[in-house]
């Protein structure tokens, strides 16, 4: 059920962080070597609720989750 | 509508759903919806969650979206959140397992379900 992490859906996700994000400082990895981790550090989340901070990151990767080519990741997020 | 390519059957969210979740999150003072049941969580996630719960020693009601594709979907339109578990205190949706984790190292999940 767990496959093994793709380095082409990550180069994507970090892609779309990127231009959501511009001056966020992120890390994309795998984690525990199985399931993938965004960290992200941006100023978009000052003064958003974690909920909302979640939601903003989703939202970036919205297409890959919709394909189905992401489906489980453990989400970090800080405000600058 | 996006334009997605989305294979899933498309299944809009009926004030039948909205019923059945209300009344869930209503009538449960902590509630999941969860791949699996709090007793057996069937993905990683769900499991992260009933330890978070069972080390805090707070008692939780989950519903199993394995067993219910519509509600699966209705959920996601619901909170507009893409990912299970999705969890509620008091009717409140507060998020998935990764917020319960940060809400718990914080101390805020405690006095959330004290109350």
């Amino acid at each position: 059920m767990c496959q093994a992490i793709n380095q082409e859906l990550v180069n994507q996700m970090e892609e779309r962080l990127k231009t959501s994000f511009p001056d966020a400082n992120f890390e994309v990895d795998d984690g525990d070597g199985m399931h993938l981790q965004v960290k992200i550090t941006a100023k978009e989340f000052a003064d958003k609720s974690l909920i909302e901070q979640h939601k903003m990151v989703y939202a970036a990767l919205n297409d890959l989750i919709a394909s189905g080519e992401l489906h489980s990741i453990n989400i970090k997020t800080s405000a600058v | 509508m996006n334009d997605s390519k989305d294979s899933e059957v498309k299944i809009t969210i009926t004030s039948d759903h909205k019923k059945k979740i209300e009344s869930l999150i209503k009538e449960h003072k902590i509630f999941a919806f969860m791949k699996g049941t709090p007793d057996m969580p069937a993905c990683r996630f769900s499991a992260q969650m009933k330890d978070i719960f069972d080390e805090l020693k707070i008692p939780f009601q989950g519903y199993n979206i394995l067993e219910d594709f519509e509600i699966r979907q209705a959920i996601k339109d619901f909170t507009g959140w893409p990912t299970l578990p999705q969890i509620f205190i008091k009717g409140n949706f507060i998020g998935g397992v990764d917020i319960l984790q940060e809400l718990k190292d914080s101390g805020e999940l405690q006095k959330m379900a004290a109350l």
